[in-house]
């Protein structure tokens, strides 16, 4: 019988792996599902993989492979990105003209629908923005609709996986997954997959409210009280359970299988509330680990649990104060509120609410056993950090993203704050001088500073001033922010749009 | 060469004071050899430590054929009282080092031989011929296609047309 490397044991499979230059390394990754599991697997291996694909490699002459000082400028480069928010690419795609849909970002990820001449089919665009500090060349793929319709509900998952849309034609309306390759190593190998809503056994009206992982959540239909769904997209498997939840707008879902909704929004009786709910296991059994790091049973027996109930405060009682901005980030449950102050004289309030819920949650739960713990607003204070009164005439926008919060530009200026409360990115900062540091007071922080736990490591902040390019300034834009920086597209009539990075972070 | 130290003669025990293993292979052959030079594999050390504190000395079965068993002799008997970096368990290799000439020409057999004679050097714990078996066949597949690749490595493509589109799977450097 023919014998074969998959015979070996993996420590000597490595070995041998080990001693191959990149190239060979390469061309073993596409040989079989094991040895391509393997590679995938050794961190020494993907490091040189790494290093080749970003030309970093020494001593291999490769396609990607740049000269040494290239190589030293990148290094440098690297490192002065940490310091201070500035331009590093800026694209301009013709193939994206007549686009007219606020983009979905992830990362360097963009993606948006077009709609054709006649209005009867909408494309779907993935863009991935090219990044010379990261050695990633800008593509595109296209999936047009396959029959006549409309896209709508776009969304983009954080794991840059998975796109969500839904199809709309006269006659139907269908929640569409697609799963999206990207690799790095060789961009111009991208793929669209894709599973089909059907298959998922979902009701026909379910709208899609946020994806984190494998888990999608839906409210199954419009308006009513429904519990809603919970779907493994991967595994295929979902189920309704638990307390039913206003159908509400805005619903998140975070890496720890927390929840947050707004209820309340469309009913004038009822103030605007913001809920944040803990998945937990059906069973009491199963007990919820304190870290609160578990991993979800693949049958998905959970049960909803409302743990928290925040009113949204003075500046959001009135429920005409609502423009849609509601925006968790999903590392450490910071959420950028923005209100309108009045309707007569425009101008917002932008209130980011962070807090240590998940370790609050945990606390309360091996206490008395309560299935749900009320956390009024103002006791917020005490276990999170509320930066309230950062007062903009007229903000055009702003953005959550990991362990960072945007504000957009007010009124003709053209300047953007960009609050960083990452304790390693505040530490450097501190210790180069390079940014304002903001402390909790400065921003209005009903921040008492004791048995907060992890909000010690999220203040101080620092507060990071970004003027726009001159060609910028007065254009309309929508900007998001993502890990590697912000993205910026700009809506130059109904023509153009320039897609901008300005990465500030690796 | 500098992985290869020779050890002062006068302490190389002159044949026949040292003592003898009966190995066993899986065709049931019977080999008889000196327990000097079997020293370098530490599977086979280990044993006769066992041995030693029981004071019981029996055969020592081994799951690979005499053909390779043979093989895995011959290699040690070469290096009979050579001190080899890569087996010298205190001392890590400081790098790559090349196949050693007698190596190469010692293990220029087919593929299937050289898969179980690694297989062989891992279960018997010598690392300088699980070293050199390593390099021997990656230098077997270097500069060779995907598809190359799979003959040499006794390997079936087993992704689906689908994944192998997909560029996660799919390779061009």
């Amino acid at each position: 019988m023919a014998r074969s490397l998959l015979d070996l044991p993996n420590e000597t499979s490595l070995g041998i792996l080990e001693t191959l230059k990149v190239q060979d390394l390469l061309a073993c990754y596409a040989t079989c599902r094991r040895l391509h599991t393997l590679i995938a697997s050794s961190v020494a291996l993907q490091y040189t993989i790494e290093l080749y694909a970003s030309g970093m490699l020494d001593g291999v002459r490769g396609p990607h492979t740049l000269p040494v000082q290239d190589r030293l400028d990148r290094l440098r480069r690297h490192t002065a990105a940490w310091e201070e928010l500035r331009w590093t690419n800026r694209v301009s795609l013709p193939h994206l003209i007549g686009c007219d849909c606020f983009p979905k970002v992830s990362g360097e990820v963009v993606t948006f629908q077009r709609d054709d001449e006649d209005e009867e089919i909408s494309s779907l665009y993935v863009q991935l923005i090219p990044s010379e500090l990261r050695a990633i060349e800008g593509k595109f793929v296209i999936h047009p609709a396959p029959e006549p319709s409309h896209l709508t509900q776009i969304h983009l998952d954080a794991a840059q996986e998975l796109i969500v849309f839904r199809e709309r034609t006269t006659t139907f309306h269908r929640l569409r997954l697609r799963s999206l390759f990207v690799d790095e190593f060789h961009p111009s190998a991208w793929n669209l997959g894709f599973i089909d809503y059907e298959n998922l056994g979902l009701p026909q009206q379910a709208m899609f409210q946020d994806v984190c992982g494998d888990l999608l959540i839906m409210s199954p239909g419009p308006r009513e009280a429904y519990p809603p769904i919970l779907l493994n997209w991967k595994s295929g498997l979902s189920e309704a359970n638990g307390a039913a939840v206003e159908f509400g707008t805005w619903m998140f879902l975070d890496d720890r299988h927390t929840l947050s909704f707004v209820v309340g929004k469309n009913n004038p009786r009822q103030p605007a509330c913001l809920r944040i709910s803990a998945l937990a296991p059906a069973n009491p059994a199963e007990a919820v680990p304190p870290s609160y790091d578990f991993v979800l049973p693949e049958c998905l027996k959970h049960n909803i649990m409302v743990h928290g109930e925040a009113p949204l405060g003075p500046n959001f009682e009135s429920a005409h104060a609502w423009r849609g901005c509601f925006y968790p980030d999903r590392a450490d449950r910071l959420i950028t509120l923005r209100a309108l102050t009045s309707r007569s004289a425009p101008g917002f309030i932008i209130d980011v609410l962070a807090s240590t819920f998940t370790r609050y949650i945990a606390a309360h739960k091996s206490a008395a056993g309560e299935p749900a713990v009320i956390v009024p607003w103002d006791a917020w204070g005490t276990h999170g950090a509320r930066f309230t009164a950062l007062e903009f005439p007229a903000v055009s926008w702003t953005s959550s993203g990991f362990r960072r919060a945007l504000w957009g530009r007010s009124g003709d200026s053209t300047v953007l704050t960009v609050l960083d409360y990452c304790p390693r990115r505040v530490a450097r900062a501190i210790a180069r001088g390079t940014a304002t540091v903001l402390h909790g007071a400065e921003v209005g922080a009903q921040y008492t500073g004791a048995d907060v736990g992890p909000l010690h490591t999220l203040l101080p902040c620092i507060a990071t001033e970004f003027v726009l390019p001159e060609d910028l300034a007065h254009e309309r834009l929508y900007a998001s922010i993502c890990e590697d920086g912000v993205v910026f597209v700009k809506r130059h009539g109904q023509l153009d749009i320039v897609v901008d990075a300005c990465a500030y972070t690796i | 060469m500098p992985t290869i130290v020779s050890v002062d003669d006068s302490t190389v025990p002159g044949e026949g004071s040292s003592r003898l293993l009966l190995l066993v292979s899986s065709d049931n052959k019977h080999i008889v050899v000196e327990e000097d030079i079997m020293s370098r594999s530490r599977f086979i050390s280990k044993q006769v430590e066992g041995f030693e504190a029981t004071s019981q000395r029996h055969a020592i079965l081994l799951p690979f054929s005499s053909f390779v068993l043979n093989k895995v002799i011959e290699y040690c008997s070469h290096y009979r009282g050579y001190y080899l970096l890569e087996d010298d368990p205190d001392a890590a290799p400081p790098g790559r080092s090349p196949v050693r000439e007698w190596d190469q020409e010692f293990l220029d057999v087919d593929r299937n031989m050289l898969l179980r004679i690694i297989k062989a050097a891992h279960y018997l714990e010598i690392k300088s011929l699980v070293g050199s078996c390593a390099r021997a066949i990656a230098d077997m597949i270097r500069g060779k296609t995907t598809e190359e690749m799979r003959e040499i490595l006794g390997v079936e493509n087993d992704f689906t047309p689908e994944e192998e589109h997909s560029p996660s799977s799919k390779c061009t450097g």
